[in-house]
């Protein structure tokens, strides 16, 4: 069954700002990142996915249910962390995981406890008085307790030092294992990486692509930066048909790019220099999102 | 259509407000029914005999002075703040702070919200006026047993409840159409204090009379609850329009686009 399906939404607010024809799916167990700069559309589509907003043409629907008409049955089976905290007033952290418990219902407080724990999360201080790290583990709890189908999280980790970004990530998995589907929105690579199935990335409000994790993690292309003893084999090394992606004179350091079938050839060539060093370069999700964003900043 | 767990949490988290009006009101009511007693309002008249405007108006009887003083300036114009502050508080500044996101997303439709703090608004002033009623009477009896008309109190009490449930009506509606607090404000609070203005200049001159067309606060007639005049068609305009304001707010406030 699909958990969210959003067909050719649009929403124009004119000056080009908006989200145009916007089309994504999330199947259930699946787990996919939302990637985008600021202000390409992302808070935008999540906002119809919670039903504040009313899409001009299109439609979303969560769980076949579609999310401007049904918000209410939608929030019983749903967990959204938005990207800005704003809690009621006046209210300790302990008093406001209460009133969501009771106004969703909810009788049973254990996971709420075990996510408590979990963050390490002291609750009894009045809201005003947290730090924004604070805020964002309340919200986290408030999000989780219920044990939601479908989690749709808008830059989770903001806030969160990287001890408890960890735990986030562990989460996230364990959700994960229990078959939720999980939107998650961000601008941080490291967020998304190591915790996504598929990858949407919407660029000036269109979805300019959506991937698989495999298809970024093994790369058929490995980037090595290697560097050379002395200027002769770093000269020479270039002469080799290798695709140099990078050269820096000074250091006698370049990077190339080889398809595995190449790494034969690469060894061979090396041996006959005096190399300093080889380190394989980590093909990241960041440099794919910088090839799409590249110059259009 | 009510949500029973929001309702105590708008109780609880407008406590402060609502008990620093009520109190200052009680209070006020309190004072007014033991001080004013027959005697001293002899006194007070006499003293007041040779100026040439009365600034205090029609002090004849308790129950004039207090529709005069007390249901047409301190309890007019505390309840109005009060309206003012609680209106745009529940939809309005929750919008523009964003915490409206946290309330929608617990299972509850935008009507469920928007109908429980109506009606939150609504049983407030009510509790609001039944205090004060309360108080008046009780204070009245204790001090001065049978000077106040318990009856005509009770619909100056009752009218006085009609004209501010319009004017919550008015800064609801307000709070409901707009995103910002600012515009909010700007509407709600703007148009009170205009026919609470309205109200004061018409009473000050026979040219600026014809104000008192333009303020719905003469609607509600103290002269004629006393006088035993006609005073329900006015209060039935003031039911009227707060029905009509709170709904299309709810409406409106169910439609719209909500930038969360």
């Amino acid at each position: 069954m699909t958990a969210i399906n959003i067909e050719h939404l649009t929403k124009d607010y004119g000056n080009n700002k908006g989200i145009f024809d916007v089309s994504f799916q999330i199947e259930e167990g699946e787990v996919v990142g939302f990637l985008g700069p600021n202000g390409a559309g992302k808070t935008t589509t999540i906002r119809h996915l919670l039903g504040f907003s009313k899409p001009q043409s299109g439609t979303s629907a969560i769980l076949q249910m579609d999310c401007w008409n049904e918000a209410k049955e939608i929030q019983q089976h749903l967990g959204y962390l938005p990207a800005e905290m704003a809690f009621p007033e006046n209210m300790t952290g302990t008093q406001l995981i209460e009133h969501t418990a009771k106004m969703r219902g909810l009788n049973d407080r254990k996971r709420a406890q075990e996510l408590i724990h979990m963050f390490n999360l002291d609750p009894s201080a009045p809201i005003k008085r947290m730090s924004k790290g604070m805020k964002q583990k309340v919200g986290i709890v408030c999000a989780f307790m219920h044990n939601p189908k479908i989690l749709i999280l808008d830059e989770p980790t903001t806030g969160l030092d990287p001890l408890m970004q960890s735990v986030f990530v562990q989460l996230i998995h364990e959700e994960k294992e229990k078959g939720k589907s999980i939107l998650m929105s961000s601008h941080l690579f490291e967020e998304i990486e190591g915790t996504c199935d598929r990858i949407a990335m919407i660029k000036q409000g269109r979805i300019i692509s959506v991937m698989n994790a495999e298809e970024f993690k093994n790369a058929e292309k490995t980037s090595f930066n290697i560097t050379f003893q002395n200027h002769e084999d770093f000269q020479s090394f270039q002469q080799e048909h290798f695709q140099i992606s990078q050269i820096q004179k000074g250091s006698l350091q370049l990077v190339i790019e080889i398809e595995d079938g190449q790494l034969n050839s690469l060894i061979g060539a090396l041996a006959a220099r005096n190399v300093t060093s080889i380190r394989e370069v980590k093909y990241s999700l960041e440099d794919n999102f910088m090839n799409f964003y590249k110059g259009e900043h | 259509m009510f949500s029973k767990p929001l309702f105590i949490h708008l109780i609880k988290s407008n406590a402060k407000v609502f008990s620093i009006i009520a109190g200052a009101l009680t209070l006020l009511i309190g004072i007014i029914m033991s001080v004013f007693t027959p005697d001293t309002m002899k006194e007070i008249a006499q003293t007041s005999m040779d100026a040439p405007i009365n600034p205090l108006g029609d002090i004849s009887t308790l129950v004039a002075f207090t529709a005069n003083q007390y249901f047409g300036n301190f309890a007019l114009i505390f309840a109005m703040i009060y309206s003012i502050i609680i209106g745009n508080k529940l939809i309005a500044e929750q919008v523009d702070k964003g915490s409206m996101a946290y309330h929608l997303s617990t299972p509850i439709t935008r009507t469920q919200y928007t109908l429980t703090s109506l009606i939150y608004v609504v049983s407030s002033l009510l509790a609001l006026f039944i205090l004060i009623f309360g108080a008046g009477v009780g204070v009245a009896e204790l001090v001065q047993p049978g000077e106040l008309p318990i009856d005509t109190f009770f619909m100056l009490t009752a009218g006085s409840f009609l004209l501010h449930l319009a004017i919550s009506s008015i800064t609801f509606f307000a709070s409901c159409l707009f995103n910002r607090s600012s515009y909010s404000l700007a509407l709600g609070a703007g148009l009170t204090v205009f026919f609470f203005a309205a109200n004061m200049l018409s009473g000050m001159s026979d040219s600026l009379e014809v104000l008192k067309y333009t303020t719905i606060i003469t609607l509600f007639d103290s002269e004629a609850i006393i006088q035993g005049g006609d005073y329900g068609a006015q209060l039935f305009i003031l039911v009227g329009l707060s029905i009509v304001l709170y709904l299309v707010g709810v409406v409106v406030f169910k439609r719209k686009d909500l930038p969360l």
